[in-house]
């Protein structure tokens, strides 16, 4: 619990990560909390760690050092007890291409768990919530790039995880499908899901994010509530500008 | 269980929708099997084609053509059943390639051979210098030497045996002609047998060798689809989803291996079909299995878990697709070559045998050859299919290191 009652859904402390044989840390004591509800964005640019700390948290890879609890479990000692309560969604459409939307939907949804009759129900209201309902019996590679990236989503959700890991999923839409993405991240936040949401679109990351932390070459430049850090001592016009001033690049 | 059984329906649908996969996992062997089939039949079950113009119509042009008939791959016909009376007409048929050979057997030879027995009984013999009979020999001109002169051997040889047989009657009933002229059995016969270990009880056919062996190098040949499937689920970041997912790893892996397993048996039971029916329509011999199915199966299912091991090797080491597509094929025809896939083991050059015992495939055909030509039963295919898994093994454990070493 913090210290205003909040349960946090994620606690990061001082988590390291050398690769064998690498010369240098490619993640440095990365501290963070990540309250239930929250959209946290994680920023920076190629190369500044955001990767190697999603699959840190997602329990693809073991730190070098540090902790990581989620939903008060320990994540490195514990990983097959924090799998069901998270869900990792790559960049990458990280779907079975040659089956229809309705059959990776269904089994991914088996994979976590979920029965006949609760399945059948998930996703039927993903379908809903994605408006994808005429699109589910096609198969993948038939659908276009902004139905692909929905249902990479929707295949994510199935089991209302606590914590999703959200990988640049706005890569490559139109500006139509983006926005309608984005509002349906908003609507998971809104149902009670915590989002850890990584872009390269600063725009984007200040109309969802509620927190946010900016990071390069694997250390934290800054962290904080998003207006916040925009509105702070320097009176930055927008994320943007914070996060080019912020990475000096 | 629910959970391997769907994984192993996702990758039964996937192979299913992958027509490109398809056609790699079942035509090529089929074509391959058909082709190559259809090109060695002659080459190992060669066939001679004889016409005999028996002019004779007496004792010895019946034996002559018995002899003939019974004798392994030639295939003797009589003059008159096709149409072919003359000595010119039989010659233009092997000129034409209808025949490799022709005999053409004088009239009244059987008289003259008995005219010379029954001198030769009295005592009264000579040679019969020019007024001897000639059995004239037509060859195709495309036909050897070597087997112009075994088949010029072959006659001479029956030729002698008749005349002694007739001498050796008239000496002993030299009043009258014996009613049967036919030799008895011989005393003594020749057994013919490979100086190889093979330990053949007959040699293979052509669609007893080629049937399994382009059945095996299907099988085998489904590394490159699970390669590539495995290196497009790690290149879309599929890999890393399931790797977060509440399920062990190894449902994913054997729910891959289970539908591969099941998809070569089919594969295998599909180039069987086509050995059993569709070859006797393009005129080749029907594909029996004629030892235990039960054995058939044990190797079939043994070669498919070290063809998928294999594959998911190849899919773990290959950088990319295109490396997995030009490594995986290779690798498989190098070990089909040396494995007696494109060329029968006993074929091979001594140095190149002892080479082929390290290919899997050559442990899965001996299998075959085991249960078609040696009269084996299921434990004696058991230690090949023992080496087939322990290769699958091996792959895995190689997949393993790698998949928890690289970065």
């Amino acid at each position: 619990m913090s210290a205003d009652g909040s349960q946090s859904v994620l606690e990061v402390s001082g988590l390291g990560k050398r690769y064998p044989g690498g010369q240098k840390d490619v993640l440095a004591d990365l501290t963070l909390k990540v309250e239930k509800g929250e959209i946290f964005g994680l920023l920076g640019p190629n190369g500044a760690g955001k990767t190697t700390t999603i699959s840190i948290l997602s329990t693809l890879i073991k730190p070098t050092r540090g902790s990581v609890r989620i939903c008060g479990v320990d994540a490195l000692k514990h990983p097959f007890k924090v799998r069901p309560l998270i869900s990792l969604i790559p960049q990458e459409i990280a779907l079975f291409p040659k089956l229809t939307g309705r059959e990776n939907m269904r089994y991914f949804g088996m994979l976590f768990g979920l029965k006949k009759i609760e399945l059948d129900l998930k996703i039927s209201e993903t379908l809903a919530l994605f408006d994808l309902d005429e699109f589910a019996d096609q198969l993948i590679t038939k659908c276009s790039g902004g139905i692909q990236r929905r249902f990479n989503i929707a295949c994510g959700i199935l089991h209302n995880p606590a914590l999703i890991f959200l990988d640049e999923p706005t890569v490559g839409m139109d500006v139509h499908s983006r926005n309608a993405l984005l509002d349906r991240v908003q609507q998971l936040s809104l149902k009670g899901s915590t989002l850890i949401y990584t872009t390269h679109y600063m725009e984007e990351a200040e109309k969802i994010c509620s927190r946010v932390l900016i990071m390069d070459k694997g250390i934290c430049l800054a962290q904080g509530a998003t207006d916040d850090l925009i509105s702070g001592n320097d009176k930055y016009r927008n994320l943007n500008e914070l996060f080019l001033k912020t990475t000096g690049k | 269980m629910g959970l391997l059984a769907a994984t192993l329906k996702k990758e039964l649908l996937l192979l299913i929708r992958d027509r490109v996969g398809l056609v790699l996992l079942f035509v090529m062997p089929a074509v391959l099997v058909t082709i190559v089939c259809l090109v060695q039949e002659k080459v190992l079950n060669p066939t001679t084609h004889v016409l005999v113009l028996d002019n004779d119509k007496n004792e010895i042009g019946k034996i002559i053509f018995k002899g003939l008939k019974d004798a392994d791959n030639i295939i003797a016909v009589k003059g008159k059943d096709v149409g072919c009376n003359t000595e010119a007409g039989a010659k233009a048929l092997v000129n034409q390639g209808q025949y490799q050979f022709s005999i053409i057997i004088p009239e009244g030879s059987t008289d003259f051979a008995f005219d010379q027995a029954r001198l030769f009984a009295l005592g009264q013999a000579d040679s019969p210098g020019t007024n001897g009979k000639r059995i004239t020999v037509y060859f195709d001109p495309s036909v050897q030497g070597g087997f112009r002169a075994a088949v010029l051997s072959a006659v001479s040889k029956v030729l002698l045996c008749l005349e002694y047989e007739i001498k050796l009657r008239q000496a002993v009933f030299p009043t009258g002609r014996p009613q049967d002229a036919s030799p008895p059995a011989p005393w003594f016969d020749i057994k013919e047998a490979w100086a190889t270990e093979f330990g053949f009880i007959k040699m293979p056919t052509s669609v007893q060798q080629n049937v399994p062996a382009w059945a095996l190098f299907g099988i085998f040949f489904i590394c490159v689809p699970l390669a590539g499937s495995m290196i497009q689920e790690r290149e879309n970041k599929t890999l890393d989803r399931l790797k977060t997912m509440p399920v062990p790893g190894f449902i994913f892996i054997f729910g891959k291996i289970a539908a591969y397993v099941c998809v070569c048996l089919i594969q295998f039971f599909f180039v069987f079909l086509i050995g059993k029916f569709i070859f006797p329509l393009l005129g080749l011999p029907a594909f029996v299995v004629g030892g235990p199915w039960i054995a058939v199966f044990i190797i079939i299912a043994a070669c498919a878990v070290a063809a998928a091991n294999y594959g998911m090797m190849l899919g773990q080491l290959a950088g990319s697709y295109e490396q997995a597509l030009v490594i995986g094929p290779t690798t498989i025809v190098i070990a089909a070559a040396l494995g007696g896939i494109i060329v029968p083991v006993y074929l091979m050059p001594s140095p190149m045998q002892l080479i082929s015992n390290l290919s899997p495939l050559a442990w899965a055909l001996d299998a075959f050859y085991d249960i078609l030509l040696r009269g084996k039963q299921v434990k004696d295919v058991l230690p090949e299919a023992g080496y087939l898994i322990l290769f699958g093994i091996a792959a895995a454990g190689i997949s393993h290191i790698s998949f928890k070493y690289k970065k």
